[in-house]
């Protein structure tokens, strides 16, 4: 399976990252190897094998209680925004 | 002796006793940075004002008498862990700046047990790297040798522990990030139980994985240091709801006659620098002299263990690292509309080796790709898990070297990312089957001009971290390893 | 609509939990806030914090699956679903994808006609909120966010492909929300939010089998929306057809204001959100302790409602259904019926009054029935005072009519204005004996055959008493009288 120019537009566009066309290229190369290297998985036999997405043996999730814990401090909050306004996050125009 | 070669442990018993202040203590530290850390580049944030009023705060309690478990001793924090009203950048362009409203679980326990912060240390991007070269804030240079890495990612923690500039620092393992960078400064790196220490406030690199630990200059003060940090937290779903242990209070307890001790064959391999195999031997012969029985034994799933590693992880990357939009905190680079603005952004502020997990992440994850990488690496991982269970049945601990090599060049390997992977390939499988390690110190070999120490990593069952640290608590007393002295 | 298609409608619902906080955070819920109060590092998504999940909100889904006969499954899974988005503040949402928490169910929908049709039920699952995006002021190249929604939590009901009218869809959706409100897990206001619909529509000639490619219209904030854009977009869809096109698959925005709907312009790209577990949670496994608790906890549904006011007081199907779309409905009606100690007010006269013409004044008014300026104990008094004949049908609108303006008891009022009923035969003989005397005219017609003019003679009486004569005594007293 190799990495081509398409799928590398593709992967930049679902990361939200841009790349010149040097860098792209790069990219490219260099993902090629790495999913070259990773396909090495594709030789173990893993038949009736359960995928395992955590190393927690609980029997649940931690479930909270309904209870408010939280106060407003919207202006700490907000004091690392790059751009704030009446309380508001200000950002570039969201088109529906 | 000077007062930053003190110990954690031998530091607070001191300030306990009366013997010396934490305000003499931190100054001293303060004065090392201050003199060493622009070329060592071990700290990113040195917080001298917040320090020595911590400091103050912990004598007055000394004074009246009622000192915590480390009262007074100051420490490093890797900047991985968001601390209130003190820049965490995480090694990244994006996050210069940010200062967190909140404290995270760890260091809130560590100021809780009385430690004294001093900064916030260098580490490779969002953890992502094995060299600390990916860090934007520079490469941080190991004291073993100036030209050589740390390793990473907690290279700064690392390089601020072996170089005298503080007592014990903090740092996150998810695929050796802590055990690697021990075994290249000499250092004592433990990487507990996935669920030991809380996530909550450890900007995510890969969450199944990632977990928080303790790296110092011996044993002992590791153990105190992981005592103070660790707990159940109630803020983090994967915290393990179980009583801690007193790790520290506890490390001559072992009877080495009727411990069993596991080699893997598959660690002896090709590749490991035969170097180091001597020294791993060398330890090894202390504990058959004691009477502990040592076996070979198979894990066989392990070389695919860096492969699966290098798809979960990037793929929980991709997704946690989503949330530096440039829309609420950290870096924002306008661009001429919104998704513009998200690309621009995100290009400006993540740095290459970042970048390149986050698109293999998206790869991996997208349809089409998904059950073919993705849910394939969580099957290895349960079969790799599978395999531990199994020799964990024979053994109590599991004994390998932590990296195939010594500390290489600053620059070696930076350019060839699989180069770099391989660095992980024993210690990526204790970490996707959750398990506690510890990289010990076994001795020092020469390469080239430089005498640089050589890890070893003893590996326990889940929560079985203290007979880890047990077995690393004989073994410090049966080396020969002498830490080096400060510069 | 062309006679010759048919619709093909399926209905997602987010129905928000009415719970105090968030799916996974301690943030407060409220509703109307100022911006980003309620916004903590949780729902902001700041680097390195955890969620944690509401038991609440498990509890809820828990409650619904039984209300939908559905499956609670034992374990469930919270997903991620990626993308970016500013009201979206960690580029992912956490959902349930694979394993939802309650699948395969049925919600009945009734029909004025008395009939019903099971319509059934894909999957609820488990979902945060997003915050809100504001774009009506500042300049027109920026937005303003709002995160106090952010990580509320929603209910995500998905039907199947079951509905063929909008009318339908309308009822569905009504229907829905009685339960949710019924189980007292999501408050169904619409106009605030807490319940919205995304319909998917598509259609076909009728009798083929094949669904048509359907689109998806967001956005549909009131029933009354729901079929209104259900109609132009089928209408659309068929005349796309008609003039030779083809139905393009996307996603479509209601419009309340134009009526219409119009393509998204923003994730117009083939969406990938790269589902996989949320390793920050684990599965959520439910014990059988749990489940078995919050069966036995179960309030009484709509639909078995219905049943018992069907078998216990002798109600038609509609009737019943119309009475228990709500829980204060319900309630207010049987509060009627038993309105007066040791009496049991007329069932069947008491929903008349209920659902005609007590729901036809709230109606105007435009007040529900918890608003109601006529208690139920009020009004249950009214129907008896019909039923021991103290005064006529007629009379009670009017005492009706006063309750209405001033809250006041009918009794009192059938007093203070001399109401009641005359009974009294020989008063009433008197009356009917001078009216005859005084229209031979019309005495003549009703003798040669015309009996229509009965009401006529009945129409003066009631003048005379203003209306208080009792209608049987003096229709026995005319006949006699003409003979």
């Amino acid at each position: 399976m190799s990495i081509d120019i398409q799928t590398v537009n593709k992967l930049a566009n679902l990361s939200k990252l841009e790349f010149d066309d040097t860098g792209k290229e790069e990219v490219r190369q260099k993902l090629n190897k790495i999913v070259e290297f990773i396909s090495q998985l594709q030789e173990v036999d893993t038949e009736n094998i359960e995928p395992m997405a955590s190393t927690v043996h609980a029997t649940s999730t931690r479930e909270r209680e309904d209870k408010v814990t939280e106060e407003n401090h919207r202006d700490e909050f907000m004091a690392n925004a790059p751009q704030t306004e009446m309380g508001f996050f200000v950002v570039p125009r969201v088109v529906e | 002796m000077e007062l930053y070669e003190l110990g954690l442990k031998e530091a607070a018993d001191q300030i306990k006793a009366g013997k010396i202040t934490s305000v003499e203590l931190t100054k001293s530290y303060l004065d090392r940075i201050a003199s060493r850390n622009e070329e060592m580049k071990a700290y990113i944030t040195v917080c001298a004002d917040k320090a020595l009023e911590m400091a103050a705060e912990s004598d007055k309690r000394v004074k009246n008498g009622n000192p915590r478990l480390i009262e007074g001793v100051p420490v490093a924090i890797k900047d991985l862990f968001c601390t209130k009203g003190v820049q965490t950048t995480a090694g990244s362009h994006m996050l210069e700046g940010f200062v967190p409203p909140y404290e995270s679980t760890v260091t809130e326990n560590l100021w809780n047990a009385g430690a004294v912060m001093l900064g916030k240390t260098n580490m490779d991007e969002f953890a992502m790297g094995s060299s600390n070269e990916t860090s934007y804030f520079g490469d941080v240079k190991n004291p073993w040798d100036k030209t050589r890495t740390p390793g990473g990612s907690s290279g700064g923690s690392a390089t601020a522990v072996a170089d005298y500039l503080c007592a014990a620092a903090t740092g996150s393992d998810t695929g050796g990030s802590i055990r690697q960078p021990a075994a290249f400064t000499g250092l004592v790196g433990i990487k507990p139980t996935y669920g030991r220490c809380s996530r909550f406030g450890m900007v995510a690199f890969a969450s199944s994985l990632d977990q928080a630990g303790p790296m110092a200059r011996s044993v002992e003060d590791a153990a105190l240091m992981l005592r103070c940090m660790a707990g159940y937290d109630e803020k983090d779903s994967t915290s393990a709801d179980r009583p801690l242990n007193d790790y520290d209070e506890h490390l001559a307890e072992l009877d080495v006659k009727s411990l069993k001790i596991g080699l893997p064959e598959e660690y002896f391999i090709e590749g490991l620098d035969p170097v180091i195999k001597a020294e791993i031997d060398k330890a090894l012969e202390n504990f058959k002299q004691g009477g502990a029985e040592i076996k070979t034994v198979s894990l066989p799933h392990t070389k695919y263990a860096v492969p699966a590693y290098y798809i979960i992880a990037p793929a929980e990357a991709a997704s946690n690292l989503s949330r530096y939009d440039g829309m609420r905190y950290g870096l924002r680079v306008e661009g001429s509309n919104l998704n513009d603005t998200y690309c621009k952004t995100r290009s400006a502020g993540f740095g290459e080796e970042v970048k390149r997990r986050i698109m293999v992440g998206n790869y991996t994850l997208s349809s089409g790709y998904y059950d073919a990488y993705y849910t394939k690496a969580q099957k290895v991982r349960a079969l790799i898990a599978e395999d531990f269970n199994k020799v964990f049945e024979e053994v109590d601990v599991i004994i390998t070297p932590t990296t195939p090599t010594v500390a290489f060049e600053l620059g070696g390997k930076i350019t060839d990312p699989i180069a770099m992977y391989l660095n992980d390939v024993f210690t990526t499988p204790a970490s996707l089957a959750g398990l506690p390690g510890i990289s010990v110190p076994v001795g020092t070999v020469k390469d080239g001009e430089s005498e640089l120490p050589v890890g070893m990593q003893i590996l326990a069952k889940p929560f079985a971290l203290q007979t880890a640290m047990q077995v690393a608590y004989a073994h410090e007393q049966m080396t020969d390893f002498k830490m080096r002295s400060a510069e | 609509m062309h006679p010759d298609y048919e619709m093909v409608i399926g209905l997602e619902i987010h129905a928000q939990v009415n719970s105090k906080t968030k799916l996974f955070s301690g943030s407060s819920t409220t509703f109307g806030a100022e911006p980003n109060t309620q916004a903590n590092i949780i729902d902001l998504a700041m680097p390195g914090v955890l969620p944690v999940l509401n038991t609440e909100a498990v509890d809820a889904g828990i409650k619904l699956g039984f209300a939908l006969k559905a499956r609670v499954n034992r374990k469930s899974v919270f997903s991620r679903k990626n993308y970016f988005y500013p009201d979206l503040p960690k580029g992912y949402q956490i959902t349930q994808f694979e394993l939802p928490i309650v699948e395969h169910g049925t919600l009945t929908i009734d029909f004025e006609d008395g009939s019903t049709k099971d319509i059934g039920i894909t999957r609820m699952h488990l979902e945060e909120d997003a915050g809100k995006s504001v774009h009506d002021f500042g300049d027109e190249n920026h937005s303003h966010v709002d995160l106090n929604r952010a990580g509320t939590p929603l209910m995500e009901i998905v039907s199947e492909p079951d509905l063929r009218t909008s009318e339908e869809a309308g009822i569905y959706v009504r229907k829905m929300r009685a339960i949710l409100r019924f189980l007292d897990i999501c408050d169904g206001n619409m106009d605030e939010g807490s319940m919205r619909c995304d319909v998917n529509v598509s259609v076909r000639k009728k009798g083929v089998t094949e669904l048509g490619t359907r689109c998806e219209i967001k956005n549909v904030n009131s029933i009354r929306s729901v079929v209104k854009s259900i109609d132009y977009e089928a209408s659309r869809q068929i005349d796309v057809i008609e003039s030779g096109g083809e139905i393009a698959q996307q996603t479509r925005l209601w419009d309340e204001a134009k009526g219409t709907t119009r393509a998204m312009r923003s994730k117009e790209d083939a969406h990938d959100y790269r589902y996989f577990s949320d390793p920050d949670i684990l599965p959520l496994c439910l014990t059988e302790e749990r489940i078995e608790k919050i069966k036995q906890a179960m309030p009484e549904l709509p639909d078995e409602m219905k049943a018992r006011f069907i078998t216990e007081y002798e109600l038609t199907n509609y009737d019943a259904s119309v009475l228990t779309l709500s829980r204060a409905s319900a309630s207010y009606y049987e509060r009627t019926i038993e309105a007066e100690e040791g009496k049991k007010h007329d069932p069947k006269l008491c929903a008349n009054w209920v659902t005609g013409e007590l729901f036809g004044a709230l109606n105007k008014m435009g007040k529900d029935i918890t608003q109601s300026p006529v208690s139920p104990e009020n009004l249950g008094e009214l129907v008896g005072l019909i039923q021991d004949k103290t005064i006529s049908g007629k009379i009670a609108k009017q005492v009706f009519e006063e309750m209405l303006e001033t809250g006041g008891a009918p009794k009192k009022i059938v007093e203070e204005k001399g109401l009641v009923q005359i009974t009294d035969v020989s008063a009433l003989d008197g009356i009917v004996k001078d009216i005859i005397a005084n229209n031979a005219e019309t005495v003549e017609q009703y003798k040669s055959g015309n009996q229509r003019v009965m009401g006529f003679f009945v129409g003066q009486v009631m003048k005379q008493t203003q209306g208080k004569a009792n209608p049987g005594i003096v229709n026995d007293l005319l006949r006699q009288n003409l003979q």
